[in-house]
């Protein structure tokens, strides 16, 4: 691990040392190149900054009762649907439907390490955020969502391994949201600096940003061919 | 039991409270609005407990400084607030002493605090410097206050694998300015100083010897632990 991290470093340094034509303007880029960076890099001729070709951003819209609870009913199914393959001793033993019965309706403060309370609820109540916002929810539905879509994971899924959690049922939106919010802007700034490598840190920090969702960047296309049938999946980088 | 189902129900008012005043906050004030807040803590605890009789000079009660973080989610009218706070808190204790099979085992460790109060807040009309204002809320208390030993007692049926939890019921009062702005995408600043009085209802020892997987080894009823917390907070409103 600190050997990669190690290779990521040099590396990072490796290219801020690297010529750039994205710090030239266009009047300092070579006559022959000129064509091939024409429509590719643009630059601010003030500053020498590289523009980003697509400034990425949230635009939040309202969204029907219906609409929202269909995307609580997506997220609660992939809930069943992953937590029995994370957790597999939900069919082996200690877990099953004994279990979900004696802590359904149970909240206690549970005794887990921080590791889960103040870093894996915190991180995956972020990553709901950062959905519900890439699917056009403001800040506060963003957080609303969450906390739904949280307890009734907290609640009705997870009992199936442990009773419901205080703290989850506090931290998982709540730290969620404070840290998808800082991820958000950290995200955004990255996207839209307009650097190869920003851009691809900001989708990993944010992959919401990666769905179909998110401003229609990424399409799923069917192809309804009696030879071919399938989908294809279009995602639009542009570094 | 009675406790966490009271705590579920404020926290279920709490969400409907919020889904009835979405409208309102596409306005984006700081008053009559939704908000979440997030700082840092700085806590100075004193506590005592038969089970952690701590240092050589048997002091009637052991004192520790910590750091951690603090949330709220809150609801804003012009004088009132309504709010359920969280603190995270961690910190270090030296020398302290086991009492086993009559013999004092001496070791170094460390403790968390997971603390969530319903508050109710009131802005007074004091404004310092035309720009502070002085606020104070109060409200019960619940925490889990989990003691860990860094180091294995030789000899002793206790371990750095094994903690004692203490469920603790209590009350805070919190004192504090918060800067006044006109809207809140220019995220006010806070700083308080809260005071919890704490004592236990239940003991556990758990075993963490697997971390994804702690194991309580024994729960009693238990008002053996007592604690006065002081802490100092200070953040902003993120929204």
């Amino acid at each position: 691990m600190t050997k990669f991290v190690l290779i990521l470093f040099m590396f990072a340094v490796f290219l801020e040392f690297i010529p750039r034509y994205s710090y030239a303007t266009p009047a300092e880029i070579k006559d022959e190149l000129k064509e091939t960076f024409s429509d590719k890099v643009q630059a601010d001729p003030k500053t020498g900054k590289r523009l980003p070709l697509y400034q990425y951003g949230y635009q939040d819209r309202e969204h029907s009762l219906a609409e929202s609870a269909k995307n609580i009913g997506i997220v609660y199914g992939m809930t069943w649907f992953f937590y029995p393959i994370v957790q597999p001793k939900v069919f082996h033993g200690v877990g099953g439907v004994k279990n979900y019965g004696r802590n359904f309706g149970k909240l206690v403060f549970d005794q887990d390490e921080p590791f889960w309370n103040d870093f894996v609820h915190p991180l995956t109540g972020s990553q709901l955020y950062l959905l519900y916002r890439a699917d056009g929810y403001d800040i506060l539905g963003a957080f609303e969502m969450t906390f739904i879509s949280s307890a009734l994971f907290e609640m009705t899924v997870e009992i199936f391994t442990e009773p419901g959690s205080v703290q989850d049922l506090y931290q998982t939106p709540v730290l969620g949201t404070v840290l998808g919010f800082g991820i958000e802007n950290a995200s955004m700034y990255l996207l839209n600096s307009g650097n190869t490598l920003g851009k691809i840190v900001g989708h990993i920090l944010n992959p919401a940003t990666l769905l179909p969702i998110y401003e229609g960047r990424t399409l799923i296309i069917p192809k309804l061919e009696d030879a071919d049938k399938g989908a294809m999946i279009r995602w639009d980088f542009r570094f | 039991m009675k406790t966490l189902k009271t705590i579920t129900s404020f926290l279920l008012t709490m969400l409907i409270a919020l889904s009835s005043v979405r409208a309102e906050s596409n306005k984006h004030s700081v008053e009559d609005n939704f908000n979440i807040k997030a700082g840092i803590s700085i806590n100075k605890i004193y506590f005592k407990t038969s089970f952690i009789p701590i240092n050589e000079k048997r002091e009637d009660q052991t004192e520790s400084s910590g750091i951690g973080f603090n949330t709220s989610v809150g609801y804003k009218w012009n004088n009132w607030e309504l709010m359920v706070g969280s603190d995270v808190l961690f910190g270090t204790l030296k020398d302290m002493t086991f009492e086993v099979n009559s013999n004092d085992i001496t070791g170094n460790g460390h403790y968390r605090i997971f603390a969530l109060s319903p508050l109710v807040r009131y802005y007074t009309p004091y404004i310092i410097y035309n720009r502070w204002n002085l606020f104070v809320d109060a409200g019960p208390t619940w925490s889990l206050h989990t003691f860990t030993l860094n180091n294995d007692l030789s000899g002793a049926n206790f371990s750095s694998k094994k903690r004692i939890s203490f469920e603790n019921r209590g009350g805070s009062i919190n004192i504090g300015f918060e800067e006044v702005v006109p809207f809140k995408e220019t995220h006010p600043t806070f700083f308080e100083i809260g005071y919890s009085y704490m004592r236990s209802h239940k003991i556990f020892i758990v075993d963490a010897s697997d971390f994804k997987d702690v194991i309580t080894l024994q729960k009693d009823n238990s008002t053996d632990f007592r604690g006065h917390y002081f802490i100092f907070r200070f953040g902003i409103t993120l929204f």
